[in-house]
């Protein structure tokens, strides 16, 4: 897959994000497209430039929202080298691997998102609700990202010819 | 592994560590920029999906209108849900009068003084028309800020904010917050001002939190810090009986709470909760029902949670915010006495 259609994907997982998100929120919380987009991509390219990709997506997540500028950048690359990490040591190439991949970096930045921007005095949630709030934002981005990979699994499968 | 793409080998030499590094510094380096450098950024971002969005939300009108089509063979459908939502309200509104003309509660300001030989009243209500504006129609607007500064620190309206990080210590709040708010498409341009009431028909959906020069912010009765006195009528043989007063707390959750009833008070659930009368209005304006009803052993007060009439699930997208102002026929007939 070429880098220069990651700007495409991502232009479009934000536009996406901002006009139907909000629309589909089910339990007051939307999938994060931008974790789908920059994680997915991250799973199916081998190559390290794909926690350059996860990092961009966190700079398109931070002009999308009105969290402090370059929280998402750090965040998207902490967690993008976290799976890059965790990939020299396990096999995330199969289907519930690179689903669980997708979960953990939505919860995983949605938690932490939520967690600094309560410590910059911004937000008064309650710690409760944003625990529970990144564990569903987790879950629906996971549901979402089942399709794709679904797609994406059948392409690479070796298609049998009719006779 | 074997890479083949020269590009990819290229890549190999940078460690992942090191790219880690890079984006952090890059990230710091973004959260250290003036607000009026990302704030440029985040305007031409904007303008960037401003295009794709308006497609996309005429596509999607197109569809809709083509389902509605095909559901019922008529693409009027959501017009005739719009009369049908309007005619609701008008019902809801009706039936809160009705219940007001059987109530206990002693008659309103009379609507015709000078029949009764009784000067004008001095203030008047008037009631100003807003649309609740939607997420996407908030994107096209410029984003407005918030500093952690208040009276207290010595700021005033109309004082100058200098955009110098080593004078001001202010730090400027991204309106994270204010973006959940509900945001009306009038402001100081319509005369509306903070804490006037937000009406959805005759219900109190909220009061305006904030007020710029074209929009205000709504703070809903759900929100946390939404504080206002009620009364509470309790229907009994088809009349309205008005009895206890308490004040109304929002807590950022479904249910509202009624606090400093007496537990001497008679309170059930079902309850009619209403604005307490302040001499202007005709009538008082609906908040909500009581859903649950609570007093704890040895306690004086009872504890009542409140279900507000506009429900949350169905925000209104038209509403009118109340505005009180000096009744010019009071000033004129002042005018000629003298």
């Amino acid at each position: 897959m070429t880098s220069l259609l990651f700007i495409p994907v991502m232009y479009m997982a934000a536009v996406l994000q901002t006009s139907f998100a909000t629309r589909w929120d089910a339990f007051g919380v939307g999938p994060n497209l931008l974790v789908l987009g920059g994680f997915l991509w991250l799973t199916q390219t081998g190559s390290r430039r794909g926690l350059l990709v996860a990092a961009l997506a966190g700079l398109v997540s931070d002009l999308n929202s009105p969290a402090p500028l370059g929280l998402g950048l750090a965040l998207f690359a902490a967690v993008a080298y976290s799976v890059i990490w965790l990939r020299r040591r396990l096999n995330l190439d199969g289907f519930p691997a690179q689903l669980s991949v997708v979960w953990f970096a939505a919860t995983t930045i949605t938690l932490w998102q939520g967690a600094l921007i309560k410590c910059l005095g911004q937000s008064p949630a309650a710690w409760s609700a944003l625990i529970e709030r990144s564990a569903l934002v987790g879950l629906y981005t996971m549901c979402t990202a089942l399709p794709i990979l679904v797609f994406a699994f059948w392409r690479r499968t070796p298609q049998e010819q009719f006779r | 592994m074997q890479v083949s793409d020269p590009l990819d080998q290229r890549w190999l030499l940078i460690s992942p560590a090191m790219l880690l590094a890079a984006t952090w510094a890059a990230a710091l380096a973004l959260a250290f920029t003036p607000q009026r450098i990302t704030g440029s950024l985040r305007d031409a971002w904007r303008e960037a999906l401003r295009p794709s969005l308006v497609a996309l939300s005429n596509t999607g009108d197109w569809i809709g209108n083509r389902w509605a089509e095909f559901r019922c063979g008529d693409s009027r459908l959501p017009e005739a849900e719009q009369k049908i939502a309007a005619l609701n309200e008008q019902l809801r509104t009706l039936r809160t009068q009705l219940l007001l003309a059987h109530s206990d509660r002693p008659p309103g300001p009379p609507s015709q003084p000078h029949d009764l030989g009784q000067p004008p009243p001095l203030l008047i209500a008037q009631s100003i028309s807003a649309r609740v504006l939607g997420r996407q129609a908030q994107m096209f607007l410029p984003p407005r800020d918030l500093l952690d500064v208040g009276r207290t620190k010595g700021a005033t309206p109309q004082a100058l904010v200098l955009d110098d990080g080593a004078i001001s210590s202010a730090s400027s709040i991204s309106s994270a917050i204010t973006s959940a708010a509900p945001l009306l498409d009038q402001g100081h341009d319509a005369a509306v001002q903070r804490g006037r009431l937000v009406l959805a028909g005759a219900r109190v959906w909220g009061k305006v939190a904030e007020a710029g020069p074209h929009t205000s912010t709504v703070q809903r009765v759900t929100d946390p810090g939404y504080r206002d006195l009620v009364q509470l009528a309790r229907q009994q043989d088809g009349r309205l009986h008005f009895a206890a007063r308490g004040m109304l707390v929002g807590r950022g959750e479904a249910l509202c709470k009624i606090e400093m009833v007496e537990a001497a008070d008679l309170v059930t659930v079902g309850d009619l909760v209403f604005t307490v009368d302040d001499g202007v209005l005709d009538a008082p304006l609906l908040y909500g029902r009581v859903a649950r009803v609570e007093r704890k052993p040895g306690s004086t007060q009872w504890e009542i949670w409140m279900e507000p009439a506009v429900e949350a699930h169905s925000p209104p997208t038209q509403v009118t915010v109340l505005r009180m102002e000096l009744n010019p026929a009071r000033l004129a007939a002042a005018d000629n006495g003298e």
